[in-house]
């Protein structure tokens, strides 16, 4: 016989790819092709099948360089757009099958050409909650006339940035991209412009805001640059930005924590007013590349050059900005940013290791660090759901929330050091404060129950973590129960690796359920060889300035080699070269370490003490 | 920020603050979200709390109209007092405002309904 016979397994993945052809035809009108294109549609890739955006760039990243990746909300499938033809086919052969894990079930991506590009890649007519665009805001005349009216030639004194990936110019204040923030007590000399605040009225007449922004950032973008994905520091300004649009149209990506992507096409001389959920809770960036896929007038989609594109946004500032800045987030130049590399001898050091590596790190990565929380582990949601209802609990170091709506016959509130982290807790309705695990602001002997997960690790001296977990005996009723997690040494136990361990860069594994492990998909997902590079680089900086012992910088997906170090935490997305790397400081216990500083403590008893994927785990009784 | 949060909240976390209970509330935006009103949860919970705190903030508030300077001894089975100390603990929402020390004045403020308790290094106390 001339033609191959197809093996059992072949067989069976060319019914699976016909199948899955029927069903997006049916169902979703995407027309799949034989002939090869750039552009593929990844069954199976999409977000409810436990996929992320992450994980599939990290995937196909390999392969070639990708133009895009859209992810549709609740859709089994995803696509990736590569910038050329070869390279998507080539990851299409490659990649064509590949099985992953979603919870207990084995899944495979099947993938196929698309010949045209689906309506759902295109950028939607939808807007996220809160966020309204007003097109032909101004004529083509006051565009000119405001394009022209900006000076980039002055100095940094008179609001002038420069940016890697764009052009940028303060009025007012000085928005400082090192502390995320302004400081109200240094306008800039120039003020809002006269033409500006005459828009600005015209905008307050609509009725959407009602106040006049003191504050204006001009950003200019060549074509292939673009603003990685940000939310404007939710205490430094009003609910209500205004963006106003000239030169080029851009497609504007928003993100929502939960996974929802949507591309809002940005037309010239547009203006764009980000309020509620829009400007607190989504997430928005411009992808760099130089093309946008728009409406055609035809109702198809087509491919349109960026050109020169100017924003004027808007801001207001609110009572509180500035307020970490001159509060708890103290100013460092770069120079000190370097200074504490080593093991803090003093508790003086160790606050500030802990601002710099853990504090700051959380404010500046919330967004990024909520968006690959979603899992709550299942050992802490059975405790919570064991506590009797009508309990108290206080979440310390709750993070993005993911424990405080799990038992709703339980009052749950929520702290953390991230006024960030804090915010993305109260929009989903929970409640939050910031404070600091060192003073708990909470009653003595109040609570019924509290829970304190992958909090203390990141305490860089023993007297401190074991001053933390005093706190949290503190703040508990006698009889009262405290559940707390640390990151363990010991990655492997009875022979077993740890999931985070086992997990192979080519495997999309999709299961969620450690936290651990979760961690490690999203920093495993951005780091690649280079950025290894640079961290080494600043280890062998840092170690010039300390004569004690350095603390050295984890390398990914390995056993820890030491107690005490720096995990690094890359901000995404990739298509942005050099884009932000941030070292969290981390103690890791080894066992039994956890137990010898909870019997240090003399009002309070352990229940239990286990081990759970990676972590030392112990609930504590108060007496 | 709840009442019912407030009433757990203190600012003995400050150098020489001995109680630091119950905070002041100065408010300046204030709304209501409705809740599910579950009489066994809140009758529950009560007993946990210090309801001459509650009355207090409710004053702070202008919200006192209706509320009691002391809980009865029957509240379990009176449901207008569940129901009113369901909505000032559980409906009420200091969204803007200030919470201030009863023993220094220090003042931390709320913001999008979160309270900042954060203190400067030379505030906290030592333990």
């Amino acid at each position: 016989m001339e033609s191959k016979k197809l093996t059992k397994s072949e067989r069976k993945m060319n019914k699976k790819i016909s199948r899955s052809r029927q069903l997006l035809l049916k169902h979703e009108k995407i027309e799949t092709t034989e002939e090869v294109s750039n552009m593929l549609c990844v069954y199976n890739g999409g977000l409810i099948m436990g996929n992320s955006q992450e994980k599939i760039q990290d995937l196909f990243n390999p392969h070639g360089t990708i133009q895009d990746i859209t992810m549709v909300p609740e859709k089994p499938y995803c696509f990736v757009c590569f910038e050329r033809q070869v390279d998507a086919e080539k990851a299409q052969s490659i990649l064509n099958g590949f099985s992953f894990m979603n919870g207990e079930t084995e899944y495979k991506l099947c993938i196929f050409y698309v010949s045209q590009v689906p309506p759902s890649i295109g950028p939607t007519t939808a807007l996220p909650p809160g966020l309204i665009l007003i097109p032909d805001f101004i004529p083509e005349t006051l565009e000119q006339e405001l394009l022209e009216s900006i000076d980039w030639s002055t100095g940094v004194d008179q609001g002038n940035v420069s940016l890697k990936h764009r052009k940028v110019k303060h009025y007012g204040y000085e928005f400082r991209y090192d502390i995320n923030n302004v400081d109200p007590s240094c306008p800039l000399n120039e003020g809002i412009p006269s033409r500006c605040l005459k828009l600005l009225h015209q905008v307050n007449d609509l009725g959407i805001v009602n106040f006049i922004p003191d504050q204006l950032t001009v950003n200019q973008y060549q074509p292939g640059q673009g603003i990685p994905s940000h939310i404007d520091t939710r205490e430094a300004f009003e609910d209500g930005l205004m963006s106003l649009s000239l030169g080029s149209q851009v497609v504007m990506e928003f993100r929502h924590p939960k996974g929802d992507h949507l591309s809002v096409l940005i037309p010239p001389r547009s203006l764009l007013i980000m309020t509620s959920d829009s400007r607190y809770v989504w997430s928005h960036g411009i992808t760099p590349r130089k093309s946008d896929i728009i409406p055609a007038s035809d109702g198809k989609f087509t491919l349109s050059q960026r050109g020169i594109r100017t924003s004027f946004t808007f801001r207001k500032l609110t009572e509180n900005a500035g307020i970490y800045m001159n509060n708890n987030q103290p100013v460092q130049d770069k120079k000190e940013k370097k200074a504490v590399f080593s093991l803090p001898r003093n508790d003086e050091d160790a606050v500030k290791l802990e601002q710099q590596h853990v504090h700051q790190v959380y404010e500046e990565i919330a967004d990024h660090f909520s968006s690959t929380r979603h899992s709550p582990w299942p050992q802490i949601v059975q405790f919570i759901n064991s506590q009797p209802p009508g309990s108290i609990m206080a979440d310390i170091g709750c993070g993005n929330g993911k424990y405080l709506g799990i038992n709703e016959n339980v009052y749950s509130i929520g702290s953390d050091r991230s006024y960030n982290l804090a915010s993305i807790c109260r929009f989903r309705n929970f409640q939050s404060l910031v404070s600091d695990v060192m003073c708990i602001p909470l009653r003595p002997d109040s609570f019924d129950v509290c829970i304190c997960i992958a909090v203390i690790h990141h305490l860089s001296t023993w007297e401190r973590r074991l001053g933390a977990i005093q706190e949290l005996v503190r703040i508990l009723r006698p009889g009262g129960q405290v559940l707390i997690y640390v990151w363990a040494l010991e990655q492997q136990r009875h022979k077993e690796k740890s999931k985070y361990l086992k997990q192979d860069k080519n495997k999309l594994d999709s299961n969620e359920n450690s936290e651990v492990e979760n961690e490690y998909s999203a920093n495993n997902m951005q780091i690649n060889s280079q950025d290894s590079a640079n961290n080494m680089q600043i280890n062998s900086q840092d170690s010039d300035t300390g004569s004690s012992k350095n603390i050295g910088i984890h390398v990914n997906r390995t056993e820890f080699q030491e107690q005490d170090m720096f995990v690094p935490w890359q901000l995404k997305n990739k298509s942005v070269k050099n884009a932000a790397t941030f070292h969290r400081f981390y103690h890791v216990f080894r066992e039994g370490e956890l137990e010898d500083l909870c019997e240090k403590i003399s009002d309070c008893r352990i229940i239990k003490s286990y081990y759970d994927q990676g972590n030392w785990c112990i609930i504590l009784q108060k007496l | 920020m709840k009442l019912l949060t407030h009433n757990m909240l203190t600012s003995n976390i400050i150098k020489g603050v001995k109680n630091g209970y119950p905070l002041k509330i100065a408010a300046t935006k204030v709304e209501e979200r409705e809740v599910d009103y579950n009489p066994e949860f809140i009758t529950r919970l009560l007993p946990k709390l210090d309801w001459s705190a509650v009355h207090k903030g409710a004053v702070d508030l202008n919200k006192a109209e209706g509320v009691p300077e002391s809980m009865m001894d029957d509240y379990e089975s009176n449901e207008d007092f569940l129901k009113t100390a369901h909505n000032i603990l559980l409906q009420v929402e200091i969204i803007e405002g200030n919470l201030e020390c009863p023993e220094t004045g220090r003042k931390f403020p709320i913001t999008n309904g979160i309270p900042n308790m954060l203190l400067n290094e030379d505030e906290v106390s030592e333990k």
